[in-house]
């Protein structure tokens, strides 16, 4: 029966397999970067047990970038008409989820860094500025998403302000050595690299395992934007399949006079509301 | 609930003729634009466009302001010194490194930083981090008064080069980290009169 569709668990959803991979791998690897990072990597000549945060710090703010940056990809391929698919919209949107919690975490583990070394918690330096924009950047952009109702006006204006919001990341990357800067330069991301020994292995490893975990949430996130769309495709379904037989059927005389199929005037309710779940299928009504 | 509170449930009306029509087989319109109850603030498309550009521009001068304030975070000691004049009281950042001689009297820190070949004496109310010690880079937030940078905020920089220390020097570096302070004992003090500028 038509109805009983949407309370039947759907098809299974793809990934299975490697989504598990990824989490267990994401859970393993951070372990190790916590083990090696607090207790095997030795301290550092100027900062001394400071250091440690340089195992959590930089691989944050990378992926943080990350999320941004396949934001602005599936962004870019939704916008080009040959590539468009919705499946592109769902990607840009994960990506720029995982990609704000970063960035905010990325702000707060700085500014903790920031307190014990500088001395402050904050600066308007090069910097912290563009990367409190960015933060500020991906708020709007998940704001923008949910105050379009059109999917298609939605997909649009929100690829524009991922655009907008890569630049801000090159930006940001190249603030240090474009501009004078509290912060410091790069570490890793040049021919020679300025760490070495363990201090370097325990921050590749950091890299590695942060770069797992967020291909487990981004993953986890497009998931279930499938899951919404198949909400609320099925939601609206059986909303209108269960209005068009109450009009089919013989009680439709009035009010508080359902049919044989038992509906009553309570899905009609719900066929011109928002909400496609509060539609109650006869399987359920009979239930109850 | 039972059967007979489903037959007469009290939460939605009645249905009306439009709502009979569209049960008997007209295609419902869903579409965001077509529900009841939704009335757009700015109706028209030119008065929503000026609103964006109106915000646009707000956001755009923020920025401005804000990445103009931060793209000039701070001025070498050579800058500093060169601009002095105009500068008068203005309050801005300098950046240079500590040099020996961190003297402590009360609340107040009197070192001095060099950059540029030029060095700064330094009178500072600000307390600094851990790391604070001679060798240093340091930006600090104050102004000019004479030949002399007061200033309320130390902060102190460190690079982008990290080095594993063996235990014993990592210790002594810590110690160090802790205790700046201690420099001024093995090191000639030297007051704000002590090197002005040059």
């Amino acid at each position: 029966m038509r109805y009983s569709k949407a309370s039947e668990p759907g098809p299974a959803l793809g990934h299975q397999h490697l989504r598990r991979a990824l989490g267990w791998s994401a859970i393993v690897t951070l372990a190790l970067t916590a083990w090696w990072g607090l207790l095997i990597s030795p301290p550092d000549v100027v900062q001394g047990q400071l250091v440690r945060i340089l195992y959590l710090h930089p691989a944050v703010a990378t992926m943080c970038y990350a999320g941004f940056g396949l934001c602005t990809l599936a962004s870019l391929a939704w916008l080009w008409s040959r590539t468009r698919s919705r499946r592109w919209d769902r990607l840009a949107v994960a990506g720029a989820e995982v990609g704000s919690v970063f960035c905010l975490v990325t702000l707060v583990t700085g500014s903790i860094w920031g307190r014990a070394t500088w001395g402050v918690w904050w600066t308007w330096d090069p910097r912290l500025t563009l990367t409190a924009i960015l933060f500020a950047m991906s708020l709007g952009y998940l704001a923008l998403r949910r105050s379009i109702d059109n999917s298609h006006a939605r997909s649009v204006a929100s690829s524009v302000v991922a655009l907008l919001m890569a630049l801000t990341v090159v930006v940001d990357h190249y603030a240090t050595s474009w501009w004078n800067s509290l912060h410091q330069g790069t570490t890793l991301w040049k021919p020679d690299p300025t760490v070495h020994g363990w201090q370097l292995a325990t921050m590749l490893l950091s890299f590695l395992a942060f770069g797992l975990l967020t291909a487990w949430v981004v993953l986890h996130r497009y998931q279930l934007e499938v899951l919404e769309d198949r909400y609320e495709q099925e939601g609206t379904q059986v909303a209108l399949a269960a209005r068009r037989s109450e009009a089919a059927s013989p009680g439709l005389a009035g009010p508080g006079q359902p049919g044989p199929s038992g509906p009553g005037s309570d899905l009609t309710g719900a066929a011109t509301r928002d909400e496609p779940s509060t539609a109650k299928t006869p399987s359920e009504l009979g239930a109850r | 609930m039972t059967t007979a509170d489903l037959r007469d449930p009290p939460g939605p009306p009645a249905l009306n003729g439009q709502a009979h029509q569209a049960a008997l087989g007209a295609p419902l319109d869903l579409r965001a634009s077509a529900r009841p109850g939704r009335r757009r603030v700015l109706a028209s498309r030119r008065q929503r466009l000026m609103a964006g550009a109106v915000l646009l521009a707000a956001l755009g001068y923020l920025l401005a302001q804000g990445l103009t304030d931060a793209m000039n975070y701070y001025l070498t000691v050579k800058q500093a010194v060169a601009q002095r004049p105009v500068l008068g009281n203005k309050d801005f950042r300098i950046q240079g490194t500590v040099v020996r001689g961190i003297r402590q009297q009360g609340r107040d820190l009197y070192f001095s930083i060099t950059g540029g070949g030029l060095s700064v004496a330094v009178v500072s109310t600000g307390s600094p981090s851990q790391l604070f010690r001679a060798g240093m880079p340091v930006v600090l937030a104050g102004h000019w008064s004479g030949t002399v940078f007061e200033s309320d905020q130390i902060m102190v920089q460190h690079g982008s080069s990290y080095v594993e220390a063996p235990a014993r020097k990592a210790a002594g570096a810590r110690k160090a980290a802790v205790a700046p302070k201690e420099d001024a004992g093995q090191t000639a003090a030297v007051g704000p009169e002590g090197r002005s500028a040059s």
